[in-house]
């Protein structure tokens, strides 16, 4: 190794090569020190900074591969090749041959004789492609030491934090927690609670995203993740507030927050480059804080954020080769209508918003299916309405396979999860099912393609606006009145889209949700029950990554309260939207 | 009779695991939790108003040497004097604390530890938290706020290290603290501001 840092080093200035040299047994004592991470005990990290001089360079070396990345803000003719190197590709280059001779005579990037096409990731050295076991001690990909202590320790952490923030700055009158109300809300078991929907359904879920990336980020897997979210939901209703545990919270938190959970955790992933120096890796740390705060506590403590080191091997692990973002910004005008025999209500909006809908892989594609490698992800900010957020919807696989791939066909089968948040002025919806999806792909042209999608699933909880839900199941330290019930219920979905050399041009869905209300509506034991359908047509121009469109969006929801003495109720919702997009892929 | 198998059980993973154990703490270093549940009663002003509580505590600590340091939450519920027995207050720490540890590298490991914090003591119960609230109290507000203070104090223990990363604790407690002047009219009680809390804690001890 040393011999390798020597010969790299006579490639640089005489300047910066003393450097090196001085920098390299430092390395080496690190590395006798023990191993810390995978990437430590294949590798170990050189900088050099040129004396006098703002060129900096990063060095990675391991076995068979060296990684050199940096920023130079001036140009020394000394450092030309390699400044060169740096900023060709993203600022990464690989030498394997030439300090390692490995693969002797290979060129380097950018020199005569290399063909390789210009920003080609090839350049990167490879990375763990699955976890990897040193001293005993297991890694993920990503070098994050598999440690479930310290998941615990971060799930409670969590509960602290909310607890702290709740019971100082905003004065609750939940938070006078003691191991007597803990043994309280134990003995008396679930009730169902009566917070407002956007609590329910969406904070609650995005609560439990913590849980589960406190063990997403400490090196476990998504189903190894998952007891982490329920076990710190239950923490939490059990032992974090003096109000009785709730069932609903439990399922949102854990299964809602799983799903929340792992998108985040493969969004921040998509931000995070682990061979990045300088600014730009300061700004990717920063983004994936922003959007998964404890991955991002986890990545600063342990050093990850800041030492240079290989990205995962495999690309679903970071930027898969499927990523499409579809963005969306324009107006929506909705329309209201809700009847029943004595009363009838219309109302009209028109409001801008914004949509930023993804699609993180290829269902069709079987390099890889492991949970949520295939996800959609939309979200959807509406200006001027009641709620800011007023739509996120995620639909992960959790199981994929192959049914049947002709010349031109290919049909795949699915065991997705799904999670619903819709809130605005008309609609309350949102849920949490496990369901069979079967895809299907028809290519039509080279350019053409009809690609169809089936979802069947039940729904472990559901929640829907009712006018009646106030009347019943109130729990006992009721503090507002619900406008929603709570229940269960098979759904389904059928869309189908038309893409055009992989821009999506127009598309057709229908979705039916059934609520077999438990709590809320259904006072005394009677039935209550919703029928709940979403359809709309969609339509896009594109004009290169760009676009006009429009869609049209009907929900309708017919409510039976015949059993508890109220005339059934109907509810028209349609609405117009006309956007501008943009989109990636 | 009824406690022989049990205790048989105890000894033998003891002897099972005590080299592994003995190996492991003498050197030991890193982060660790820890997490117990209590008796105390309550003397000085608040003795006035409450008899005895159970206490429960969860700490992160970092041990280098013979020396730990940490933090940890301590919440307890105290019933009040009678005939307002079914009325509790609610003691809730935050603490900083430093712990030696004695004898380290054998199983059984004294400890002496000093801590100091911030406390909060907090009226519960029906009679504190009427439903439906107070008119001018907006829902999901505590109609009946708590007064903060601070307290300092010192627990000597030990620790029985059962395997080579978890080990029962057992230790006795003494603080003081003051606070702002607590009131509870409804229970025609005001004024105190002081008191001090003796007890014992039990629970576990965890090198992950």
């Amino acid at each position: 190794m040393i011999g390798a840092a020597r010969r790299m080093a006579r490639r640089l200035s005489p300047l910066a090569a003393a450097t090196v040299i001085a920098a390299v047994p430092s390395a080496l004592q690190a590395q006798q020190a023990g191993p810390r991470a995978p990437e430590d005990a294949l590798a170990f990290a050189v900088r050099v900074q040129a004396p006098g001089d703002t060129t900096r360079l990063s060095a990675f070396f391991r076995p068979g591969a060296l990684t050199l990345s940096g920023k130079t803000s001036s140009a020394r003719p000394d450092l030309t090749n390699l400044e060169r190197m740096m900023t060709d590709a993203g600022g990464t280059a690989r030498l394997f041959d030439e300090l390692f001779g490995k693969k002797g005579g290979e060129p380097l990037v950018g020199e005569p004789g290399d063909d390789r096409p210009a920003g080609e990731d090839a350049e990167s050295p490879p990375g763990a492609a699955d976890d990897q076991q040193v001293d005993g001690a297991r890694y993920d990909v990503w070098g994050a030491k598999r440690n479930p202590g310290f998941a615990i320790a971060e799930v409670a952490g969590t509960n602290a934090l909310v607890w702290f923030f709740n019971e100082y700055p905003r004065g609750g009158n939940f938070t006078s927690v003691s191991p007597r109300s803990w043994w309280f809300n134990i003995s008396h078991g679930f009730f169902w609670d009566d917070n407002h929907f956007k609590t329910n359904m969406f904070a609650h879920p995005y609560h439990g995203s913590l849980y589960f990336n406190a063990a997403r980020s400490n090196g476990l897997n998504y189903f190894e993740s998952l007891p982490f979210a329920i076990l710190g939901s239950f923490m939490w209703e059990c032992c974090g507030e003096t109000h009785l545990p709730a069932i609903n919270d439990w399922i949102m938190t854990s299964l809602g927050g799983a799903s929340i959970g792992e998108i985040l955790y493969r969004a921040g992933s998509t931000f995070l480059d682990n061979e990045r120096t300088g600014g730009s890796r300061t700004w990717k740390e920063i983004g994936n804080f922003f959007l998964n705060p404890v991955r991002g506590f986890n990545r600063l403590t342990s050093g990850r954020s800041e030492r240079i080191y290989a990205n995962p091997a495999d690309p679903y692990d970071r930027l898969p080769p499927h990523l499409h973002n579809f963005l969306k910004l324009g107006v929506r005008h909705i329309g209201d209508r809700t009847s029943s025999e004595t009363f009838e209500s219309d109302t009209t909006t028109t409001h801008m918003f914004f949509e930023f809908d993804m699609t993180h892989g290829n269902v069709f594609e079987d390099t890889r299916r492991q949970p949520f490698d295939f996800f959609t992800l939309g979200i959807q900010l509406n200006f001027g309405d009641t709620e800011r957020i007023g739509r996120l919807q995620i639909h992960g696989n959790l199981f994929t396979s192959d049914i049947a791939q002709g010349e031109k066909t290919h049909h795949v089968f699915a065991i997705t999860q799904n999670y619903d948040y819709v809130n605005n002025s008309a609609v309350e919806f949102g849920g949490l099912s496990y369901g069979a999806g079967f895809f299907s792909r028809f290519m039509m042209s080279e350019k053409w393609n009809f690609h169809t999608e089936v979802n069947l699933h039940f729904y472990l909880l559901n929640a829907v606006n009712s006018e009646f839900a106030f009347i019943g199941g109130r729990p006992p330290n009721v503090e507002r009145f619900r406008e929603y019930d709570f229940g269960i219920g098979p759904g389904a979905w059928a869309r189908i889209g038309f893409s055009h050399s992989g821009r999506q041009v127009a598309g057709l869905f229908y979705r039916f949700v059934y609520n077999e209300t438990l709590n809320g509506s259904d006072a005394n034991g009677g039935d209550t029950h919703h029928t709940v359908s979403f359809g709309g047509f969609q339509g896009v121009f594109p004009i290169g990554r760009w676009g006009v469109g429009a869609d049209i969006i009907a929900y309708v929801r017919r409510s039976t309260f015949e059993d508890i003495g109220f005339s059934n109720i109907k509810q028209d919702v349609g609405q117009v939207r006309f956007y501008g997009v943009f989109q990636s892929f | 009779m009824r406690f022989r198998l049990p205790l048989i059980g105890a000894a033998l993973i003891l002897a099972i695991n005590a080299p592994d154990v003995l190996a492991q703490q003498e050197h030991r270093r890193g982060f660790g939790f820890s997490g117990s549940l209590g008796w105390s009663t309550i003397g000085g002003d608040f003795g006035e108003l409450l008899t005895s509580g159970i206490p429960a505590e969860g700490s992160i600590w970092y041990q280098p040497s013979w020396w730990r340091f940490g933090i940890s939450i301590h919440a307890a519920s105290y019933s009040a004097v009678e005939p307002f027995q079914d009325q509790t207050i609610s003691q809730m720490e935050f603490q900083l604390f430093g712990t030696f540890l004695f004898l380290r590298g054998n199983l059984v490991q004294p400890y002496a530890q000093v801590r100091a914090g911030a406390t909060r003591w907090r009226p519960e119960g029906p009679l504190f938290d009427p439903n439906p609230p107070p008119p001018d109290v907006p829902p999901g507000e505590n109609p009946a706020p708590g007064e903060n203070g601070f307290q300092g104090g010192l627990a000597l223990g030990a620790e029985f290290w059962v395997t080579k990363n978890f080990g029962l604790d057992v230790a006795g407690l003494f603080s003081a603290f003051s606070t702002e002047e607590f009131d509870v009219p409804i229970l025609g009680i005001t004024g105190l501001s002081s008191g001090t809390e003796l007890g014992f804690r039990a629970g576990v001890v965890w090198f992950p």
